[in-house]
This record gives C-alpha cells, structure tokens and sequence, in this order.
C-alpha cells in the first residue's frame, strides 16, 4: 500500500502496512485484496466480466471512502461490504429493468440464466449453487467458503444470528435439492448413451 | 438435551461459542444419537465440497488491475463515488434509459398539445351561421360591460362599417355565446 500523506491513519490498516495514510491507490488495492474479491463477487454475480466489474468499482468507492475506514473490521471484511453494496444495487437495478421489459412484453435473458447457460464447464455442486438465490450463495460463501462464525456474519449483513442460522438450514436444504437434482440430469446423458449402444 | 436443541447448536459447537456446559451437555448427546452425530458431521463435509468445488471453479479467475476497465487509458477515474455510477452500466440500463426518456419526451410532448384544449364551445366565433342559436336581446336591456368582464364574459363586438351595424355577443365561461346588442339597424 502507498501511503499518501501523513494521517498516521486508520486507513493504514487497509493495506496491512505499518504506515501512515489514508490515501489508497487501485492498483494497490488490487494487487491485494483482488483476487479474493473477485472470486467472491463471481460467486454473487455468477459472471466473470460482471464480477470484474463489481471489484473495480468497489476499489474506486473504497479509494473515495478511505478516509471513514476506521479500522473496526478487517480490509477485505471492508471491501466485501462495499463490494455487496453494490451488488445489491445492481440486482435492484436488473430486477426494475426486467419488470419494465415484461411490460413492454420483450422477454429479456437475464445476467442470471445467461451465465449459468455460460458456464456448462461447472461441476454439479457449483452449478447447483448458482441455482440458488443471491442470500443463499452469500450465506454459503461466507460461512462454508470464507469459514466466518456465525456472529461474524451476523454483524457483516447486520442480520440477528438466530436469523444466519436459519438462513444457512435454508441454503442447505436448498443446496442439498438443487445438488441431488443437477447430480441425476448429469447423469442422464451417460446412461441414454449407454442404452443407445 | 434433546435432538432438537442439539441441532441449533451444532453451528455454535463448530464456532467455539458454547460455554464449558454447553458444550459439554452437547458432547454427551453427540455422543448417545447417532443422528446428530451425522448432522455435525455433515456440516463438516459441506463445508469441504463447498471449498474444494469453490477452489476448482476460481482456479484461473484472478483480477488483473490492467485489464480492468477503468485502468485503460481511455476511461478515467470518476472523481466521486457517485460519478462512478456510469461505470457500471451496461447494454440492458442504456436501453432502459432510452425507453424512459421517449416515454418522458411522449408524455411532455402530448401534455403541451392537448393541455390548453378543452371541449364545448369555447373559443367559437359567432357567425352569421350560429345566428338561430344566439338568444338576442335589445340594447336597452344590456348589463354593464365592465361588469360582466369582471365576472369573468367577454365582449365580443363586431362592427360592419360598410352596413352601419354593430353587433355585440357575450360569452361566459361555460363558452354560451348570446347576442346582447345590435346597433344601427332601424
């Protein structure tokens, strides 16, 4: 991380260096906390060039933002906030932009199926996954993925814990069916192959 | 403890939020059902298949600050966060943002043509042709002129220079045109 100036900051903590600074530069921000995020808004968005979308823009918010970082969480704990921010305005975005479209009577593919026709190459869970909805997946990144207790993610989505815990049963339950159901139609074409010999 | 108890515990457990007791009450149903055991032990291979599908699927996904659209020479920083909203949208929000704007132009354009119309007979000139329906009356019983303009009528005078006449028509706000005065004629 530069630093750019001396506020002996709170900031600092951003870029994991013992310094003074509240000034970030994206390229710094990028170079450590990217890859991450990235991988994290993929899993969100469910699209490559949307997730790199998602991770620029929330650099440039966070570089803005610097100065009311005040250090109570960790950088990428920062980030990811500002990173799901945005997600969800983008997702309100979309859900308006489909509803206008449907009265207008244009049928219009969405980011949603449009990348899950994409990504044929996932394995059955993944894709499973990504059949779910955008607070199950985040519920499953964060505790199964990102491995964050349930307090943690409680104050993250500033949801009550008994709220997390009932949102993971669902994801899971959920999960379970969409993983059994993308296990069998995986399975289909091997044995119609089969038969056909 | 019983099943039911053991299960919203079991996310505690895993995080090491149960006090001593807790977790020792915990230990001894785990320990005695077999059904709970395999909940918490499911719970552990959830969390293994989630991680290692993740891991595959992310392998090659990085982010490259070069390639990043905003890093190119030819789009530039926004110099507020809010500005930063043109960055972020895409095909599906410009079209958006089209439709909206004809529909507004649609709207403000058939606001101005049809704002000032109102039906009835407001407006309409007196002719010789609407002659039958105009209820005259003689001059000698006209009402102030500057009265009835202060209530809102208005005077409408037509004067034939070649003929002598002077022919002078009230209308009121519901648009009723009526003759009140004819001058010069006998």
């Amino acid at each position: 991380m530069i630093d750019r100036d001396d506020g002996r900051g709170r900031a600092a903590a951003l870029g994991g260096v013992p310094s003074q600074g509240r000034t970030f530069v994206f390229a710094d921000l990028a170079a450590e906390h990217g890859d991450r995020l990235v991988r994290a808004a993929w899993f969100l968005c469910r699209d490559r060039d949307e997730a790199e979308d998602l991770v620029q823009e929330t650099f440039i918010e966070a570089i803005h933002a610097a100065a009311r970082f005040e250090g109570r969480s960790a950088p990428y704990t920062w980030l990811y906030g500002i990173m799901r921010r945005r997600f969800l305005l983008q997702c309100r975005k979309n859900r308006r932009f489909s509803r206008w479209m449907g009265l207008v009577g244009s049928s219009v593919k969405t980011s949603d199926t449009a990348a899950l026709e994409r990504d044929e190459r996932l394995d059955p869970m993944m894709r499973a996954v990504f059949s779910l909805p955008p607070k199950h997946r985040e519920i499953i990144l964060l505790r199964y993925i990102d491995g964050r207790k349930i307090a943690e993610i409680a104050g993250m989505l500033s949801i009550s814990e008994g709220t997390v815990k009932s949102r993971l049963h669902h994801a899971l339950r959920r999960a379970k069916t969409a993983i059994n159901l993308e296990r069998e139609t995986s399975i289909v074409p091997a044995t119609e192959k089969a038969h056909e010999l | 403890m019983n099943c039911r108890k053991c299960r919203a515990r079991i996310f505690d457990y895993r995080d090491g939020t149960l006090s001593p007791r807790e977790k020792e009450d915990l230990k001894a149903h785990l320990a005695a059902c077999p059904s709970c055991r395999a909940e918490l032990e499911s719970e552990g291979k959830w969390e293994r298949e989630f991680k290692e599908s993740f891991s595959a699927a992310t392998a090659s996904l990085s982010f490259d600050p070069d390639k990043a659209r905003l890093a190119r020479p030819e789009t530039s920083v926004p110099s507020s966060p809010q500005a930063n909203t043109n960055v972020s949208t895409g095909g599906k929000q410009r079209v958006f943002r089209w439709l909206a704007a004809g529909a507004g132009a649609a709207i403000i354009l058939a606001a101005l043509i049809l704002g000032p119309f109102k039906p009835g007979k407001r407006g309409a000139f007196p002719t010789a042709a609407m002659e039958g329906q105009l209820a005259s009356s003689r001059s000698d019983d006209l009402p102030d002129p500057f009265q009835d303009w202060i209530q809102g009528r208005i005077i409408i005078t037509i004067e034939d220079k070649a003929a002598g006449t002077t022919e002078k028509y009230l209308t009121d706000r519901a648009g009723t045109i009526r003759k009140i005065a004819e001058q010069g004629r006998n």
